[in-house]
């Protein structure tokens, strides 16, 4: 008896720790967003790069030249949303030489009100309309961003 | 009973983001003063391209002239404007001032007078005069010391570099640079060092973080802040009431309360395992009861510092709150650091940027357009 009680709180238990991919809420979150700024080219796949222009902690320059090294062949449709009112020119003219891209200007950050504040610049992958994937993109995980997308 | 223990651990041990933290506040001193105000609004009349301020020393008065301190952000000059003519002070060029490629990155400066500018750098403390000439300098930061086997010297953030003319030692910040930070080692080393410009020695002083830092973790809420005035080092932290005193003319340190009474919680502790959280931790910090650092106006004799009261994960709305939805008190105190009162800030500042002249304190003002160079000045009338 004492074993069945707990397993099941064992798989209870498990089920609310593991979270780590769960990411309903932030894909309810991102629907949201996307409705508030009357954004209408929501594709069911993409890959959506939260820009952070206005934090210090994030390197712009870094960020960009890693994501045209590694996500410049790719299909997927990319959204690139500046999030802030600084560097604007040069994100927009680095970005808008992707392939496939769509940049979206959010100079009142109104993104962060949607629980995707960051400190660095963030990628968030969306598949079927779910998000499935959520990372920061700075040095520390570059190689794990290049061996998920690297082609 | 081993099993209820075991299931209690298995139930405990993933419900809780957040963890509240013990204290070891002091009790707050009510002062006998009160406190009248008005406010006046001002703008900062520099040119545009000057707008990067030096974090920690806006405002100085050098030899009677009010000096406030710039960074021209395009080409790294340090200008000084007459604060109340707007007239250039003085000027030193980019060109003059040492080599960053060589010495490093600035992170601190302090103007004694015109002929005694100190830069610290990564690896270089200089002493300097207007015109850019090296009277004196001192290798920091060099594997050869003995202090830096444990310790970095530099300014972070907002414990800028300090002269004492009275004994000739300067005063900066000191933190492990070999401990991660999410780890106890780094909150219990040594926070300032004092160095003897006659001798050349460097002496740790003995202020480590708090308790409260030491025993929890508060992921980006761990700044360093430290004022200094003509005998007292004054060190606090953001989610500590507690103000921390150095007397440097008699060695004495004491520990004084300083809680607001617009702080109902404490604030929520981080896990260590949340170090790499870099989500969790920018919200942590956007919400949590703050309190900044404490300020000296040496025109009136008293202390003031901002709080910032926490704040729900969510609005009523459903959406999250954010740092800017943060409100401020002005919280002031007399020469003995007894509270005399708390003012409500009732529009949106960024309260890291305060200074006073004689005018009063200045506070930066912010506007829905975001326009720059807006400031409060707060006439404060102690009685």
């Amino acid at each position: 008896m004492r074993i069945f009680i707990l397993s099941i709180i064992l798989s209870v238990s498990t089920t609310i720790c593991d979270n780590k991919n769960d990411y309903q809420e932030q894909t309810d979150y991102l629907n949201k967003y996307f409705q508030k700024i009357q954004y209408s080219k929501v594709a069911d796949n993409q890959l959506i790069f939260v820009m952070q222009p206005n934090s210090c902690g994030a390197c712009s320059k870094e960020s960009v030249a890693f994501i045209q090294q590694v996500f410049d062949g790719h299909d997927t449709p990319q959204t690139f949303i500046i999030n802030g009112n600084e560097k604007i020119d040069f994100l927009q003219a680095q970005l808008q030489q992707l392939p496939n891209s769509t940049i979206i200007v959010d100079s009142t950050q109104q993104i962060d009100r949607y629980g995707f504040l960051h400190v660095d610049d963030a990628l968030i992958e969306v598949k079927d309309g779910e998000i499935t994937f959520m990372e920061s993109i700075k040095d520390e995980t570059f190689s794990k961003l290049k061996r998920r997308y690297k082609r | 009973m081993k099993f209820h223990i075991f299931i209690f651990i298995v139930l405990c041990s993933c419900s809780t983001q957040y963890n509240k933290s013990s204290s070891n506040e002091l009790a707050t001193q009510k002062s006998k003063y009160t406190v009248e105000y008005t406010t006046e609004n001002h703008i900062m009349a520099w040119r545009d391209s000057v707008v990067e301020t030096i974090k920690g020393r806006d405002f100085e008065v050098i030899d009677d002239i009010p000096v406030y301190l710039t960074r021209n952000k395009r080409n790294g000059d340090i200008i000084g404007y007459n604060f109340q003519t707007t007239e250039k002070v003085f000027k030193v060029k980019r060109s003059n001032l040492p080599n960053e490629a060589e010495y490093g990155q600035f992170n601190s400066i302090y103007i004694h007078n015109f002929d005694s500018i100190f830069i610290v750098q990564d690896y270089m403390i200089k002493l300097i005069d207007t015109s850019g000439i090296i009277k004196q300098q001192l290798v920091i930061n060099n594997e050869a010391d003995k202090l830096y086997k444990t310790h970095a010297i530099g300014n972070l953030n907002y414990a800028p570099i300090f002269f004492d003319a009275k004994n000739n030692k300067l005063y900066i910040e000191s933190y492990c640079w070999k401990c991660k930070r999410h780890k106890p080692s780094y909150y219990k080393s040594k926070i300032e060092v004092a160095i003897d410009l006659a001798s050349g020695k460097t002496e740790l002083l003995p202020q480590t973080y708090p308790i409260l830092y030491q025993e929890n973790y508060y992921g980006y809420a761990n700044h360093t802040y430290r004022e200094a005035n003509d005998s007292l080092n004054v060190y606090s932290f953001p989610v500590d009431p507690n103000i921390y005193l150095y007397n440097r003319l008699s060695g004495n340190y004491k520990t004084v309360g300083g809680k607001s009474k617009y702080q109902k919680q404490l604030a929520n502790t981080l896990s260590r395992k949340q170090k790499d959280d870099e989500k969790t931790k920018i919200e942590h910090f956007s919400i949590i009861p703050f309190y900044y650092k404490v300020h000296y106006n040496p025109f009136q004799n008293y202390y003031y510092r901002f709080f910032s009261p926490g704040l729900s994960q969510k609005n009523e709305e459903g959406l999250f709150n954010k740092n800017s939805d943060r409100e401020h008190i002005l919280m002031i105190f007399d020469e003995q650091f007894k509270l005399i009162d708390e003012i409500k800030l009732e529009e949106k500042y960024q309260v890291f940027f305060t200074f006073c002249t004689p005018e009063g304190l200045y506070v930066n003002r912010v506007n829905e357009k975001k326009e720059k160079g807006l400031y409060t000045i707060f006439k404060i009338n102690i009685q």
